[in-house]
Parts: C-alpha cells; structure tokens; sequence
C-alpha cells in the first residue's frame, strides 16, 4: 500500500515538474520583456484551503454558487430566494435505486458538447462537527465529485468533465454540492449547477436511500442512480437551450475569464443583465493579440485543473475499495441498529423483575448499543487509518499545485494589465 | 439536568453534588486484574445477608435473627440478592483493562465489553443518555465513578481508586435494584503493567479489521541488562 503511494506521488512529482517547466516557458513567451512592476491581488480565482470546518464554511458562502442560497436552512431543505429561476424547478428529488438513467433524444442538431468544471463538494459544516470521522467526511467530498464526472463522461453527452479544487471562472458549466448527508444508507446532497453565462440551470436536493444488493459489486457505485439521475437533469435543462444559447457559452466563458485577468478589457463584448446573467454583445477579433493571451492563459489554467484532476483519479482509486466496505459497514450497522431500537425500546424484558435473566437482558441491551458504537468508531478509526495518507497526499499535491498557480495568475494579471495599458495607449496616439 | 435529577434520585448518598474536593488521579496504563486481592463472591453474599439479618434484629425488638436456619428475608428477596451477586460478578470480571487519560477527558477500554468513557467537567458529573439507559460519570475526590442507570430499576456503578503508589487500583461495582434492600457491592483489584513489551503493533484497517504485525526491534537499542557484566574497554594506547 505505502510502495503504491510512493510510487504514485513519485510519479505526480516528474510529471508536476515537466509541467510547471512548461507553464514556465509559456509566461516566459508571454510576459516578453515586460516585468510586473506590483503584485496586484487576485479578486477572483482564489483557492482557499479546506482542511477544517471554518474554510469550508467559508467557502459556503465565499462568491461560490453557494452564496446566493445562504438564506437556506442548514439541511438545505428551504427554498432560497435568489433572483434568479433555474431551468428546471427546484424540488427535493428522491432517487429510486430501481430507476436507471432516463433515457433522452440527443438532439438531431448536435449541439456544441459543452466543458464542465465539477467543484469538489462541501460536507455540511455541522456534519463535520458531529461527526465522528471527519476525515471520511473530508474524503468523500473529494471522492464524490469524481463518481458524477464518470457518470457525465459515460453519458458521451458532454465536454471536457474536470473536477476542481475550487471554482475557475473559465467553465462553460460549473457545478458545486454540499453534501448533506452520507452513512452508507442514505445519501443527499444539494446540487447546483450555472453556466458561463450566469443562467442558473438546477437548484436541487437529491436524496437516495440505498439497499444492501447496492454493495454486491465493489467497483459498483451503490448511489449511481443518484448521479445518473443529476445527469439526466443537468442534460435536461441543456436541451432547454436555444442554439444561440449554447454557442453564446463557450465565447463567454473566455470573455468572463479575460475580464478577471484584465478587468474593463473584454467588459464591452457582452452585458450584465439585473438577474446576474450575461449577454453576449460582440467578439473581438480573432487576431486581438489580448484575446489570443487569454485564450492561451485559458488553457493553461485547464492544464493546471487537469493535473489537479490527476489527483483526484488517483485518490479516487486508491480510496474506492476501502470507501466501499466502510460504507456498507456503515449501512450495516445504521440499519442493524435502527430496526433493534425499534424492537427493543421501552420494552420490559419480559423475566421476573429483579431476576438474573431479567438483569442481564437489560444489561445485555445497553452493552449491545455501546459496543455498537463502538464498531463504527473502530469502523472510522480503520478508514482514517488507510485512506489519510491518500487524502494527505492529494492535499499537499492540489495545495502545492495552488500556490504556485495563485503566484502565476497575480504575475499573469499585472503583465497583462501593463500590457493592456500600453496596448490602448498606443491605439489612442494612432487615433 | 433531568436525568441528573433522576440519577441523583435513584441513589442519592452516591451521586448527589459530590463534595470532596476533586484530585486527578491518573489511571492512564494497562492494568491486569490481581485475582488475590479480589473480594470473594460468596463471602459478599453472606456478609450481605448478615447485615440484613442484623438490621432485621435490630428492628425487630432484638431477635436473634443472625443464625443462618430461621431468615426472615423472602425467598424473592434473597434470589434478588443472589443473582445480584452473580451479576455483579460476571460484568466485573474483565481481566485487561487499557487506560488512556487526559486533563479533559479519560477512556476505559475494557476487554470483551464495552469502553466506558468520560469527558471531565468543572463541576459536577457528566450527564449521557441513550435509548437504553443513562451515564453519569466523573470525579469524587480522587475517586472516579461510571454510574449507569438502567430499566427495570437496575443501577450499575464503577468506582475506581488509585493507590498512593500507583501501582495498584481498586474497581467498586456496585448493584442497585430496586428488588433488593440494599445495593451490592463487589471489589475487583488491578494491577498495572507494561504493554510496551508485547511485540507486537496492531492497526484498525476497514476490509481486515485489526492487523496486528510484529515489531522488528533493533538489537543495538535494546535496553541494557542492569545485572549484566559491564563490558572491558581496553585501551590499546595504555599497553
């Protein structure tokens, strides 16, 4: 197990250094001879760390798409209030394992396939403070967004899938969950997904009950109609979009993207309407040498969300067996101990008061739920056990990752913003 | 605050507002029962049943009812005390107990049963409750009870002391019924000892369970042999 990880966080380190040798040379090529005169501060775009409840609260409600719904209850069982109406209505969905994915008419014109970012979801802050393993908490909202990416690219009716350590403006379709719930037995998570155009596409809570044949299969996800079910809706509110809709995305999610690295460069090719939507008034000319940067800068910032996605695939693979078990551990004893509560609460023992039978059933009782919660302690203590150096790893990689990009994107943007000063400088002169 | 009320009721002189002044004992270790200073199951039951035979006397305008042939006590009464007794004895007889301790909090891993644990407050007792019953625990000067209120009008309690070496301790379980006039109480004594020397390590893991494997020791860090030779240095630079 160690020699795996070893290996695997050998290999991500030859892999990270070509890269960054790369990116190097591709701010190199494109800061020319230019050097940043200030650090400017990066207004968007930042990647806060998560390794504890308060970040994560904090990211809540931190500009992500969370932020519009922090009205919501705290199970997120209220409905908001955002100016904004999604595609398709907000409800609680409640998955039956029965159902399979719907099956949908591709649309006869084809439309463009579009990219999507999947943020990694956020456990429920309380959650994590009741909980008992927090780290399982903290691992499955890395894990998670990874089972909805398989499902997405399954489906063949979408993009580029990445998930993310944190939003990046440059997704055509963003898509950020909280999840509310995870014991083996029950899953529920809000979901909520907006394209680069600012429409809110869904808003929903959804909620799967699983059985135990779910866990037969290890490679299996027990919840997969759960997710099946997400793509479904997210491929029902794309079919919703006009033609010129989806095309509108792809430019805008570029021109968006630019705005954040030359703020006013980009701002007079599309217009903000009173809901937070975005309208697409013009292109710049494919020559622009701006445009040309930012779209070069664009795929950079993919190349970083890629090796962040690395990653994740490898924390998705090396967690998937063990994540499995505890859950159906888990889901063993939620179920054994409910349905025995049910039978034995408040029931007399049925022995002669003050009997030895009688004593040792009541005392029989109370050692069984003890001992209970004693299993799923031990149960989590043997998650933490295998899975922390996974998780520790993927952070310090995803952490590494982000500070040298945070760096990379304040040079970006002060090179850019001289440039862009320079640039219209010289075009005021010629006119 | 309920259930400490409750708590407080069933047992009163035991629970209520403890009030010596709490000294910390540090129980942290592992400690294995010493069968030859245990008290005696039999011996227990039969100063029990002289004690109620005296009460007896005693409220009875001097009655000898201390001889054993003419006890007033019930038979229900006296199979009350008795399976007290054999109660008592079987969830007393764990055999290794490991303990971790804190200022804040302590963990009594017990084996074959389960853990019993207790988070340390400023004052007074720490209150738990479940479906099955009701956990009051913390300090009594430098003692330390579990107290376990149950159904049935069962109450089960763990008193543990230290002795002024540490080296020893001493578990009270004592047995409340409503059924029988007066709580049961069996001592148990421990002694500690060293787990460093087992060998061996062992690891929770979710597919295995516990995996144990064995410590490789270095054979140059082992711990010196007090009563060994002291090994002759010679220097060659002296001859």
């Amino acid at each position: 197990m160690n020699r795996t990880l070893a290996f695997a966080s050998q290999t991500g380190g030859i892999s990270l250094a070509g890269r960054w040798l790369v990116a190097f040379l591709m701010v190199s090529m494109l800061g020319c001879s230019q050097q940043p005169s200030e650090q400017t501060s990066a207004t968007e775009g930042r990647y806060p760390g998560y390794t504890d409840i308060g970040d994560l609260t904090a990211n809540a409600n931190d500009g992500g798409l969370f932020a519009a719904m922090s009205s919501h209850g705290e199970e997120g069982t209220s409905q908001a209030s955002p100016s904004q109406q999604p595609l398709l209505p907000r409800q609680v969905v409640q998955v039956s394992p029965a159902k399979a994915r719907t099956t949908l008419n591709q649309n006869s014109s084809n439309p463009p396939l579009l990219d999507v970012g999947i943020v990694v979801f956020q456990p429920l802050a309380s959650n994590m403070q009741r909980s008992q393993s927090p780290l399982v908490r903290k691992a499955e909202a890395r894990y998670l967004p990874y089972v909805l990416k398989q499902t997405l690219e399954q489906s063949s009716r979408w993009g580029v899938v990445r998930v993310m350590p944190d939003r990046h403006g440059s997704a055509e379709l963003a898509i950020e969950a909280i999840l509310l719930a995870s014991d083996g037995e029950v899953m529920a998570l809000r979901l909520v997904a907006q394209d680069s155009a600012g429409r809110l596409w869904l808003d929903r809570e959804y909620r799967m009950r699983a059985n135990d044949r779910a866990y037969e299969h290890i490679g299996q996800e027990p919840f997969q109609a759960l997710f099946d079910r997400i793509e479904s809706d997210l491929y029902l509110a794309r079919l919703q979009l006009t033609t010129q809709q989806s095309k509108q995305l792809q430019p805008l999610a570029v021109l968006r993207y630019g705005e954040r690295m030359v703020p006013d460069g980009f701002a007079s090719y599309y217009q903000e309407s009173d809901d937070g939507s975005y309208k697409l008034m013009g292109l710049p000319a494919a020559s622009d040498p701006m445009y040309r940067r930012i779209q070069q800068l664009r795929r950079y910032e993919y190349f970083f969300i890629d090796t962040a996605d690395e990653q994740y695939l490898s924390l998705f693979n090396n967690m998937q067996r063990t994540y499995h078990h505890w859950r159906q551990y888990s889901r063993e004893l939620v179920v054994y101990m409910r349905d025995y509560q049910q039978r034995q609460a408040g029931q007399a023992s049925g022995f002669r008061r003050g009997s030895l039978a009688s004593m040792n059933e009541v005392y029989s009782d109370y050692e069984w739920f003890r001992m209970q919660e004693r299993y799923l302690k031990e149960l989590s203590s043997g998650f933490n056990n295998q899975v922390l150096p996974t998780v520790l790893n993927l952070d310090d990689q995803v952490v590494h990752l982000e500070g040298g990009y945070e760096q990379q994107y304040q040079q970006w943007q002060a090179i850019l913003a001289e440039i862009f000063q320079l640039e219209r400088g010289t075009s005021h002169n010629s006119n | 605050m309920a259930t400490v009320l409750i708590l407080a009721g069933c047992e009163s002189q035991q629970l209520e507002n403890p009030t010596r002044k709490t000294i910390r004992s540090d129980f942290s270790g592992s400690w294995e029962m010493d069968y030859s200073l245990n008290d005696s199951v039999e011996a227990k039951v039969d100063a029990y049943f002289y004690r109620m035979r005296r009460q007896l006397a005693r409220q009875s305008n001097n009655r000898n009812y201390e001889r054993r042939s003419d006890i007033p006590i019930s038979n229900s009464t006296a199979r009350t005390v008795i399976a007290m007794a054999q109660f008592v004895d079987r969830i007393s007889r764990t055999q290794v107990m490991d303990i971790t301790q804190s200022y804040a909090d302590i963990e009594v891993e017990r084996e074959n049963t389960f853990t019993l644990h207790c988070s340390f407050e400023e004052n007074g007792l720490h209150v738990s409750t479940n479906l099955f019953g009701a956990e009051a625990c913390g300090w009594d000067g430098h003692q330390l009870i579990f107290h376990l209120k149950l159904p049935e009008g069962l109450s089960v309690q763990h008193r543990m002391t230290l002795s002024a070496d540490g080296s020893q301790m001493n578990v009270a379980t004592t047995m409340t019924s409503d059924r029988a006039p007066e709580p049961f109480t069996l001592n148990r004594s421990y002694s500690k000892f060293d787990r460093q020397d087992r060998g061996y390590q062992c690891e929770q893991t979710v597919e295995k369970g516990k995996v144990c494997r064995v410590i490789q020791r270095d054979p140059n860090n082992q711990p010196r042999d007090p009563n060994a030779p002291s090994s002759i240095v010679t220097n060659a630079d002296a001859n």
